[in-house]
């Protein structure tokens, strides 16, 4: 809709499709000790190979107004194929030699390497009425292929209160891109860097510090190079950029803990995070229509941070647990939209409070409350400033009967503040309860019968605070029903493993 | 026949009595005690493949090394070098302890580190009642008698007690035999304490003091903390309970 709420677009469409998917994954690893503590030999190699193929039609109609009276109208009739097959072999070799008892190196080499091919084709209706006429925008054929050569070292130290590790991979990194409609290709080659580093410092076994750095990178798919527009959603049209490259991600965490077993007090601190270079982000074309072409490009500036700081203790004299926690965390995303560079800031401050009570064989009883305030700005429309608070309430009790026989009930109540954007009254409260009996000694049998969403109110709601829009999706969900169940729980997972 | 039997006997005791001459009875002294605890029987978990994947993880046996200090009627039983392939393990419970007797007054000071707690229990000492034995053994060079006992109505334990040392101590708060305990093995816990040195030093009073550091409590207010604390802990906690107690 416009900013005056009147029509711009709407859209039927009908998509269906048909297909198989074929999958073989290995995975080997072998290893040596030697008689030298702590010296070891190892290789692991990795396979996966896939096949997807599907056909399928869409029949999509699709009418732009301008003012509420009816511009154009887009109607596509098409049948479509698509193909797409990918192996991916990766292998490293990595030997371990020992410094000392404490402290270690290790050094390795790897070779991976990716083929994927993606063979999508869409045909138009021809007077015949078959499907035979190739619309060549929303058709493509196109192989990549990427071969990665790593190698690093490690140290290790392991003492008594400290425990450390710092190294460092580089990885030589070609990408082979070749158009198969047009037999172009295109050859580029990255040097790649994968530094990592942590460090712990344990007090006592309960209080921990620790710190970790990572440098990461991510290598475009094949669906985000291939240039092929896709119109699936004839309103968000999707097409590749054969010149994206990879994205480095630098992440950092710090984590402490102090717990304390016998008065059940803990104190927890979490931070978490990370900047990313030449970011994997969008490129957005919005039309007066609200129709949105879009592709991935490279951004810098991307970063997120996360921090929660939690405490926990017990009321001794009333026997419950009770927790306190307050989070923060922050990010800021870059895009372009309309050939314009966009800055998304949001902010979300959150608070949570819950309780804790039981008796063994008798009840258990739990509270929990959050409360979060979003924020959000972005650069190109500075005067829609998002903020609204948004409250999760959720009680759940269980008590033991006689008999084997149990109660439960649960119940989430969601508030959520209107905003200028979305003024419709969002709050809900789901309650489900069932009751049942276990069989058996090992009570692994369980008989009960449930109420779901007894007040009716599960209403599917979803709300996104994204880079330069804000999504709120209602949808169709399960409302109310009632069900009669039978649960066996197995005990035993898996079998040994062979003795080598 | 007769005859010869006696001078077998004759020369069975002169045997003993000649023995018993050359031995050293040390009355001060150092002794190093290895703690081994067997952590693949250890495992708690039912679960078979979780139980393969905790073995590829860790050793079978986990050693640490104590020290004990005696002079007279007193000992301290204390950590004493460290082992560093221990340093990526899990500690388990009262790993460190540190326990000073006292067999003249009958009182023990044990400091015993809880979950990162330092707890100082000071109470009587652990009376055993022992059931000795035939059965003799050598560590680290002296002669060994055997004797067994049950401890916390449920703990079957296995001592060897060497005369050849007269302070009637040992590892931990296992005491109370004629001589010095120099191996204890609880066979179900997994657990065994043996010197594998052992040297006779004049030991300074200082040496002896009882630990001061940590939270004083008695026997019983210790074990109704640690109760409280681990008690819907299930299995891991019963046996925690049981090792941070002995």
């Amino acid at each position: 809709m416009a900013k005056d709420s009147s029509l711009v677009n709407r859209n039927n469409r009908e998509v269906n499709s048909t297909g198989d998917l074929e999958n073989l994954n290995t995975n080997l690893l072998w290893r040596k000790r030697f008689p030298k503590k702590g010296r070891t030999l190892s290789f692991n190699f990795r396979e996966e190979y896939q096949n997807n193929n599907s056909t399928g039609y869409l029949n999509s109609d699709t009418r732009f107004y301008i003012k509420d009276s009816l511009h154009t109208a887009q109607l596509i009739d098409q049948y479509k194929t698509f193909q797409n097959k990918t192996l991916t072999l990766d292998s490293r070799l990595a030997y371990t030699e020992p410094l000392s008892t404490i402290s270690s190196f290790a050094i390795n080499y790897g070779i991976s390497g990716g083929n994927n091919q993606s063979d999508r084709s869409s045909f138009n209706k021809s007077i015949e009425g078959k499907y035979d006429l190739v619309d060549s925008v929303y058709s493509n054929n196109y192989h990549f292929s990427l071969f990665t050569q790593k190698t690093g070292l490690l140290y290790n130290f392991n003492g008594r209160k400290l425990h450390f590790n710092v190294g460092a991979d580089v990885g030589f990194t070609g990408f082979n891109q070749k158009n198969l409609d047009n037999e172009v290709s295109l050859n580029r080659h990255f040097l790649n860097w994968y530094p990592q580093s942590r460090v712990s410092y344990k007090f006592s076994q309960e209080k921990v510090l620790s710190f970790s750095y990572y440098g990461n990178t991510e290598q475009p798919k094949i669906e985000q190079l291939q240039p092929l527009a896709n119109n699936q959603d004839p309103l968000n049209i999707y097409t590749g950029n054969p010149a994206l490259k990879p994205a480095f991600r630098n992440s950092i965490g710090l984590n402490y803990f102090n717990y304390k077993p016998l008065s059940q007090t803990g104190f927890f601190i979490n931070i978490y995070g990370d900047a990313t270079a030449n970011a994997i982000s969008s490129k957005d074309f919005v039309d007066s229509f609200g129709k949105r072409v879009y592709q991935s490009v490279n951004l810098n500036g991307n970063y997120s941070l996360n921090s929660n700081i939690n405490y926990d203790l017990k009321l001794k004299k009333a026997d419950m647990n009770i927790g306190l926690g307050t989070g923060f965390s922050a990010n800021r995303n870059k895009n372009i939209v309309n050939n314009e560079l966009n800055e998304t800031n949001q902010k979300t401050y959150s608070l949570n409070f819950r309780l804790y009570k039981s008796k063994e064989k008798k009840y258990n009883l739990s509270f929990s409350s959050y409360a979060d305030y979003t924020t959000s700005i972005s650069s190109i429309q500075q005067t829609i400033n998002t903020h609204f608070w948004s409250f999760v309430i959720r009680p759940e009790g269980d008590v033991f009967l006689p008999l084997k026989f149990q109660l439960h009930t649960d119940c989430e109540l969601n508030i959520r503040q209107r905003t200028s954007v979305f003024d419709t009254n969002n709050n809900t409260v789901i309650w489900n309860a069932w009751v049942g009996k276990k069989f058996f000694k090992q009570e692994d049998l369980l008989l009960k019968i449930q109420a779901n969403d007894i007040l009716d109110q599960n209403i599917g709601f979803n709300r996104m605070v994204s880079s330069n829009y804000i999504s709120q999706n209602t949808y169709t969900t399960i409302r109310r029903y009632l069900m009669l169940s039978l649960v066996w729980n197995f005990t035993k997972t898996g079998m040994a493993q062979p003795k080598p | 026949m007769r005859q010869l039997f006696y001078y077998i006997l004759i020369l069975l005791l002169f045997c003993k009595e000649s023995h018993a001459q050359n031995a050293i009875f040390l009355s001060e002294g150092r002794i190093e005690f290895m703690r081994t605890v067997n952590l693949y029987a250890r495992i708690t978990t039912d679960d078979e493949s979780f139980a393969e994947l905790m073995k590829k993880a860790m050793p079978k046996f986990k050693k640490t090394y104590f020290q004990l200090f005696f002079s007279h009627n007193q000992w301290v039983y204390r950590p004493g070098r460290e082992n560093p392939e221990n340093n990526k393990l899990w500690e388990e419970a009262a790993e460190n302890n540190t326990v000073s007797s006292d067999y003249a007054t009958g009182r023990a000071t044990s400091q015993k580190e809880i979950f990162g707690e330092l707890f100082l229990v000071q109470d009587s000492m652990r009376r055993i009642q022992w059931k000795l034995t035939d059965e003799t053994r050598t560590i680290a060079g002296f002669n060994c008698h055997r004797a067994n006992a049950l401890i916390m109505d449920s703990i079957y334990v296995v001592a060897f007690y060497s005369d050849e040392i007269t302070t009637p101590g040992g590892p931990e708060s296992f005491s109370g035999l004629p001589g010095m305990i120099l191996g204890v093995s609880l066979p179900h816990q997994h657990i065994t304490w043996f010197a594998d040195q052992i040297e006779g030093i004049p030991i300074p009073k200082a040496q002896l003091a009882p630990p001061s550091k940590g939270k004083k409590c008695t026997n019983e207010i210790f074990r109704k903390t640690l109760n409280d604390g681990l008690k819907n802990w299930g299995k891991y906690g019963r046996k925690y309970l049981e090792e941070a107690l002995l």
